[in-house]
């Protein structure tokens, strides 16, 4: 395919009775080219022909437009004397005469469309990821009716819900159409015939489909008899397992085909679902959810989406909603103590966090935009002087004020699209950059691209970009004093003070934006740095990880067992291994398992713990220490004397200085069929589970020969005395010699816990960069305007040496104004600083949006960058020979 | 642009070139026809630009193929010269003969004329 780009950018400029024609033999000789030379000659081929075709296409449409109804009447003839005084003709001059003086000058030009085309591709690229990301609807029907609903506690975190608590607000709310409830099972283990495939599954109730009002692509989706617990067991698949497995079969639920996800049960295909339909995470198989789900109204952990009735608003249902948990937490306090319900837009809940540090961004490149404009309007400015004769002659000659600023505003308008169009072309790159590097899965972010949208947002932010670093060189260009200007060496061929004033603002403005962004990624820097200083309460050095899920056919426990203690032998014998731990969800991953747990002769202290199951040297593989007690061992088995071991979070949660050793509690919500007493014979050091951001959890440990029930899916962790890495070959042969069917997924424990600060890193580097931008773009803002004021005052300049200044008092006097500028600038900034960074305050860590080491630091270092940026003219202002400078024809 | 009632070098091209193709002038053909002839590179877009002037002022026209018989298949914008166009450019090859008689061009390696 031709570049889509570069054929979007051709409907733009060519007139459209010519377009299709054009578009079409473009592409007959594009496919000649591609096979001859190749994709990416051919698309350098497309492209070149594309940029060349431009000027002429807008100059042909632009004429055609305008003279349109008068060629229908006279049939417009060569050298017409009326065309030629026409208006038109006055702007296709200004377009000729902004075109030559931008092949005159071509440093100047290609800096001016540099600076415009970074601003202008930074922030496109960025508005087309918040545009699929935030602004787009979601792709169901009625898409603003969909809500997600949580539980909330009194602090306002959202927990997942249980079945009964869902099955009551269904039957009691008046706001909701329909309301489904569903989990994602994380990946699994699926069988299709003789195949097993890593799969996502999610169980859904009945009425999951018709909620998000989703038609399955083939057949049917379950029926709600299927729904009933103990019905027969059926599955619909997305249309990409269909593909992969069954080739697009499309008698495939004619076939009675089964998959197995869990034991052995066969679920039978009765449906296809649609292309784009892959909710709630990549999902491959639904699966109803009835069969699976307790009763218990503690056993949370699923997820509810409801679609409001027609007349119903969120106001509504968040304040029905609110009143039936109320009622609910009334009724039950054992379960639903304190809770209550929280209603919110579904595209919301799913694009959550993210966007905030979107916004955030945008608003950074925006400033990235507007410091650039700034520059831009002072490049103008500064080349104002050179061209004043040039406006004075066409003064004399005639040329009304009007004239010469709608010149240098076509000028502008030129310069702003040359820029944009190589900011589209820089934005199509950065998009990729972007979207590749982003650590977590953003939803639709990979939908980012330059479409229609985002290319109206580009065109409109050029033209306002034209205005705005346009508008102030072309008022002040155009006012001319002839009789000033056309003195041969007067004093007139300076801007004056006005306009010197109007530079010394704009590169002070300049400043203070870069000040704000500065700020807010020092904010980010140092976020990043504390939380670099949390201890995680483990050693993540030198640790190999995989996952593994055991397929349906392991059943027993002793099955079970058996593999993992024979896997764990074996790996532990391999060399270079130290010891070999399993559990059951790895820190930082982002798993974690928590219920109730209530601790014997504690009453009314019952609160949620996260439980793991592991094996014994899981503690010593990880380096997590032994405070109290004993470790587990091998000797804990199925048959002796359920034990674990606790964090101390919990002992101090729980035991208020106690000896927690000997005690006895239940092992929470995990237990489906009542609760099992274990005994706490060991207190170990506390690790950060959920990532070096979140609290400490009270934790307790389970040995997973007594909870064989859990251990379907595992996490193996290997301490080594070499380079990890280099195990995994070896590891690989290990657990497939045992069992070829088992996929794993390797990871090393060092790149898992990078990975859980991925996010912050990310939004870091990106705010640091567009910061850096915005530094880097004031500094030659400064740069640029001291050197105009040492040109302009040369004579003045060379009068003072002449007379005998010393160099030190010269540049002095050049520093002096840059530093009065700077210090404006800063203070601005520092101001807008105050203002602004608190709404960051969501993406920073320990760190306050008024931290003061931040504001001073960066304060002080843009001083004295901007002061040696300073210097650098200053020091040409000593070099002026005197003798030269009073001959000097300014 | 052209000055008067001459015609600009690129539009003589284009004219000459319609004249070479005969009815197996468009977009493709045309271009390729000037690009390979001259040497220099072409765009698409000035050749559509440029037809288009001359169309408005009478010197060729066009006419939309029917679409080629495959799927998906597209039409041709076929363009060739009115008598006008003929006459126009006539006259300008006329006058650029009478202007290069006898002349030698010293870095040309042939003689013009």
């Amino acid at each position: 395919m031709p570049p889509r780009l570069a054929r979007l950018l051709l409907l733009m400029v060519v007139d459209s009775s010519d377009s299709p024609f054009l578009i079409a033999d473009l592409a007959e000789e594009y496919e000649v080219v591609l096979s001859r030379s190749g994709q990416s000659a051919a698309s350098r081929w497309y492209w070149s022909q594309t940029l060349r075709s431009i000027l002429p296409s807008l100059s042909r449409t632009l004429r055609k437009r305008f003279f349109a109804h008068r060629e229908s009447r006279t049939g417009l003839t060569i050298g017409d004397k009326k065309e030629k005084e026409s208006i038109m003709n006055l702007i296709l001059q200004d377009i000729r005469y902004a075109l030559r003086s931008l092949t005159q000058k071509p440093f100047f030009a290609g800096l001016v469309i540099v600076t415009l085309a970074l601003g202008i591709g930074a922030n496109t690229a960025i508005f087309s990821i918040i545009n699929s990301v935030l602004l787009r609807p979601l792709p169901y029907e009625k898409p603003e009716q969909l809500m997600a609903l949580w539980e909330t506690n009194k602090k306002g975190a959202e927990i997942t819900v249980s079945y009964p608590n869902f099955a009551d607000w269904q039957q009691q709310s008046r706001s909701f159409e329909s309301m489904t409830l569903y989990n994602g099972w994380g990946p699994v283990t699926a069988r299709i015939a003789n195949t097993t495939d890593r799969v996502e599954v999610a169980l859904v109730t009945k009425d999951f489909f018709t909620t998000l009002r989703v038609k399955p692509y083939i057949d049917r989706t379950m029926l709600p008899e299927e729904h009933r617990p103990g019905a027969s067991p059926t599955a619909v698949v997305s249309y990409g397992f269909w593909q992969r497995h069954f080739n697009g079969d499309r008698n495939l639920t004619n076939k009675n085909v089964s998959v197995a996800v869990s034991e052995d049960t066969g679920f039978a295909i009765v449906g296809v679902m649609p292309p784009d339909f892959s909710y709630p995470n990549r999902t491959d198989i639904w699966i109803p959810a009835e069969s699976f789900i307790g009763n218990q109204r503690s056993a949370r952990g699923y997820r509810v989406i409801g679609r409001l009735k027609e007349d119903a608003n969120l106001k509504q249902a968040q304040a029905e909603m609110e009143g039936i948990g109320h009622s609910l937490a009334a009724q039950y306090p054992d379960s639903n103590r304190e809770l209550t319900v929280t209603v919110k837009p579904l595209l919301d809940n799913l694009v959550g966090p993210a966007r905030q540090a979107l916004w955030i961004l945008f608003a950074a490149v925006g400033f990235v935009l507007l410091i650039a404009c700034a520059n831009v309007s002072n490049l103008f400015l500064s080349r104002s002087l050179a061209r004043q004769k040039e406006f004075a002659i066409r003064t004399a000659l005639g040329a009304s004020r009007l004239r010469l600023a709608g010149q240098l505003l076509t000028e502008s308008l030129i310069f702003a699209l040359f820029g944009a169009g190589l900011g589209l072309l820089l934005a199509s790159q950065l998009i990729r950059v972007l979207v590749s590097f982003i650590p977590t899965n953003i939803p639709r972010i990979d939908e980012a691209e330059i479409d229609l949208p985002t290319l109206g947002f580009t065109i409109t932010l050029s033209l306002v970009t034209c205005v705005l670093f346009g508008l102030i060189p072309a008022l002040r260009g155009s006012r001319s004093n002839v009789q000033d200007s056309l003195k041969e060496g007067g004093r007139g061929a300076g801007l004056g003070r006005g306009s010197n004033r109007a530079l010394n603002v704009l590169v002070a403005t300049e400043i203070a934006f870069s000040i704000l962004l500065l700020i807010g990624s020092g904010l980010l820097i140092k976020s990043y740095w504390t939380l670099q200083q949390v201890k995680l309460g483990f050693n993540a050095e030198n640790v190999l990880t995989f996952d593994m899920e055991l397929p349906p056919d392991y059943k027993s426990s002793a099955q079970k067992i058996t593999f993992y203690q024979r896997l764990t032998e074996r790996l532990q014998n391999l060399p270079g291994v130290a010891s070999v731990g399993l559990v059951n969800s790895l820190p930082v991953s982002g798993d974690y398992l928590d219920g109730a747990i209530y601790v014997e002769g504690q009453q009314g202290k019952d609160d949620y713990a996260n439980y793991r199951v592991v094996s014994p040297d899981y503690f010593e593989t990880m380096k997590i220490p032994l405070i109290k007690g004993r470790l587990l061992a091998r000797s804990d088995q199925g048959n002796t004397m359920p034990v674990t071991v606790v964090n101390q979070t919990l002992v101090d949660r729980f035991f208020d200085g106690q000896d927690p050793i000997g005690r006895r509690m239940t092992s929470g919500g995990m237990d489906m069929h009542g609760d099992i007493l274990v005994t706490i014979v060991g207190v170990v050091g506390d690790i950060r589970h959920r990532g070096q951001e979140s609290a400490v959890m009270p934790e307790y440990y389970l040995p997973y020969t007594q909870r064989p029930d859990r251990v379907n899916s595992m996490t193996a962790t290997i301490r080594t005395r070499i380079d990890p890495a280099s195990l995994i070959p070896a590891v690989r042969e290990e657990v497939s010699s045992l069992d070829k069917t088992i996929p794993i997924e390797f990871a090393l424990m060092t790149d898992v816990v990078a990975s859980s600060t991925a996010d912050r890193r990310y939004n870091m580097f990106l705010l640091v960069a567009f910061a850096g931008l915005a530094l880097f773009l004031s500094i030659s803002g400064i740069y640029g305007v001291l050197s105009y004021a040492v040109t302009q005052r040369t004579r003045d300049i060379g009068i003072r040496l002449a007379l005998g200044a010393a160099p030190g008092a010269v540049i002095g006097l050049i520093i002096k104004q840059g530093f009065k500028i700077t210090l404006a600038g800063v203070t601005a900034g520092i101001g807008l600083a105050l203002i602004l960074t608190r709404l960051m305050a969501g993406l920073l860590f320990n760190v306050s949006p008024l931290d003061a080491t931040v504001f001073v630091g960066i304060g002080l270092v843009t001083i004295c960058v901007t002061l040696l940026a300073s210097y650098i003219p200053a020091r040409r202002a000593t070099k002026i020979d005197p003798m030269i400078a009073l001959r000097f024809d300014g | 642009m052209p000055k008067g009632n001459f015609l600009a070098e690129f539009e003589l091209y284009l004219l000459l070139a319609l004249i070479r193709l005969g009815d197996q002038a468009y977009g493709v053909t045309i271009r390729r026809e000037i690009e390979s002839r001259t040497g220099r590179p072409v765009s698409i877009g000035a050749v559509y630009a440029t037809l288009g002037r001359l169309e408005d002022k009478g010197l060729v026209t066009h006419q939309v193929s029917e679409p080629i018989r495959v799927p998906g298949g597209r039409s041709r914008k076929y363009f060739h010269l009115t008598a006008e166009g003929e006459r126009a450019l006539g006259h300008s090859t006329t006058m650029m003969k009478k202007m290069m008689e006898g002349l030698v061009f010293a870095t040309g390696k042939e003689e013009v004329g």
